[in-house]
């Protein structure tokens, strides 16, 4: 997961992101996206669909805006799993800068410190490694020869 | 001009959850070894059991753990935002497992808090199952088309059977392309005598359990069968512990 990092921030900067306006809805019916779809796909029509909207989930909807919604939506979202990733890694950064200092940073309040301490850990130790065998591995279908001596040293060649 | 330095967070949680997609891959076994292993490293954790699938009282989560995992369903609005609610004040850990089918309510959900939860250092790890049934492939990529890159991910290659073959997994196009792109983790789950698996699952006991002889099921206290249960878990801790990064906040 994502180390930290550095970022500068200057007070004219801060100003304009203080001031950027909230993100605006695409549809109400976007939290419902997965469930409209599916419903489609078992063949549930649009009526049945509008109504289950309105009586299960509050959410009064048109025919047309159902309709459309689902036209548009049932399109392939991009990247699909057969098109691109990205490493699973990067989002964690994506986060607002102005809210990006921990309210609050004192370790010794957190009843968990120490295991997340030991948990730091963990994860920077490396992978233990399979051992090597301690005796060379021997196959039957190996020739055995003999230790030879020099015979000048009589040590092992 | 001044410059204030801003400290980008690091991952301070973690939510560990299954991907409930196919039935009957080993998504719950394998917890329990998972939580096996967080044991043996006394890592704090939460354990939230979302299976409601009906018939499956034995084998579920809060059978294993009776105590330790809490029920929660997916079917209600609070049921998956428990598992957010968990890591505000407790520990730092979050495992739970989702029942067969529970795919639409989860998308819709991480969609809904995804933003939000990275904003408060929270990290996502689903875990995917992989059987010789093609359908377990399908699974794991319809899940990951739905979460994409929002979330770290596990795979565990399931040995249902002694040799398995994981052809479709292994060669499929589309999953070459997830795996080559999604950097997930891979770990291999041995295949485990149904002798002692079997047994051990009537009874919720975690293969732990039988390693460490701490129970009275006779038939799973015999030294052949511990010491099997040793070996299995030695292997999986090894497995886990080269994957501690998508385990560990």
């Amino acid at each position: 997961m994502p180390k930290s990092e550095v970022f500068f921030i200057t007070p004219e900067l801060q100003q304009v992101l203080d001031h950027l306006p909230a993100k605006r809805p695409r549809s109400i019916l976007d939290p419902f996206r997965p469930f409209i779809l599916r419903w489609r796909r078992d063949g549930r029509t649009y009526r049945d669909i509008q109504q289950i909207l309105a009586v299960e989930c509050k959410v009064q909807v048109t025919y047309q805006m159902l309709f459309k919604f689902v036209k548009l939506r049932s399109r392939p979202r991009k990247p699909q799993p057969d098109i691109e990733f990205e490493p699973a890694t990067q989002p964690v950064v994506q986060m607002p800068l102005t809210r990006a200092v921990p309210k609050n940073s004192d370790q010794s309040s957190d009843p968990y410190a120490e295991a997340r301490e030991r948990m730091r850990k963990h994860k920077e130790a490396k992978a233990v490694q399979k051992s090597e065998p301690l005796f060379p591995v021997y196959t039957d279908d190996e020739l055995l020869e003999p230790h030879v001596l020099n015979p000048k040293t009589k040590e092992e060649n | 001009m001044s410059a204030l330095p801003i400290q980008i967070q690091e991952t301070k949680r973690r939510l560990v959850l299954t991907q409930g997609g196919k039935g009957g891959t080993g998504k719950t076994t394998f917890l329990t070894a998972l939580v096996d292993w967080y044991d043996a490293h006394e890592y704090p954790y939460t354990l939230i059991d979302l299976d409601t699938e009906a018939s499956k009282s034995r084998g579920s989560l809060v059978h294993y753990f009776p105590g330790k995992a809490a029920k929660a369903d997916i079917n209600r609005p609070e049921g998956l935002d428990r598992l957010l609610n968990a890591l505000q004040d407790g520990p730092p850990i979050v495992i739970a497992d989702m029942g067969a089918g529970a795919g639409a309510a989860a998308y819709a959900w991480f969609d809904d808090i995804y933003e939000g939860a990275v904003e408060l250092g929270v990290a996502f790890t689903t875990i995917g199952l992989i059987t010789p049934d093609p359908a377990t492939t399908d699974s794991v990529l319809k899940w990951a088309g739905a979460l994409q890159n929002r979330t770290d991910y596990l795979i565990v290659k399931n040995s249902v059977n002694n040799p398995s073959d994981f052809t479709i997994w292994e060669e499929a196009e589309k999953a070459k392309k997830f795996r080559a792109t999604s950097k997930c983790q891979v770990v291999e789950m041995e295949y485990h005598q149904p002798t002692v698996e079997f047994p051990a699952r009537n009874h919720g006991l975690t293969v732990g359990r039988v390693a460490a002889g701490s129970h009275d099921v006779p038939e799973l206290n015999q030294f052949t069968v511990r010491i099997r249960a040793q070996k299995y878990q030695r292997k999986m801790f090894a497995e886990l512990d080269r994957v501690s990064g998508v385990l560990l906040p």
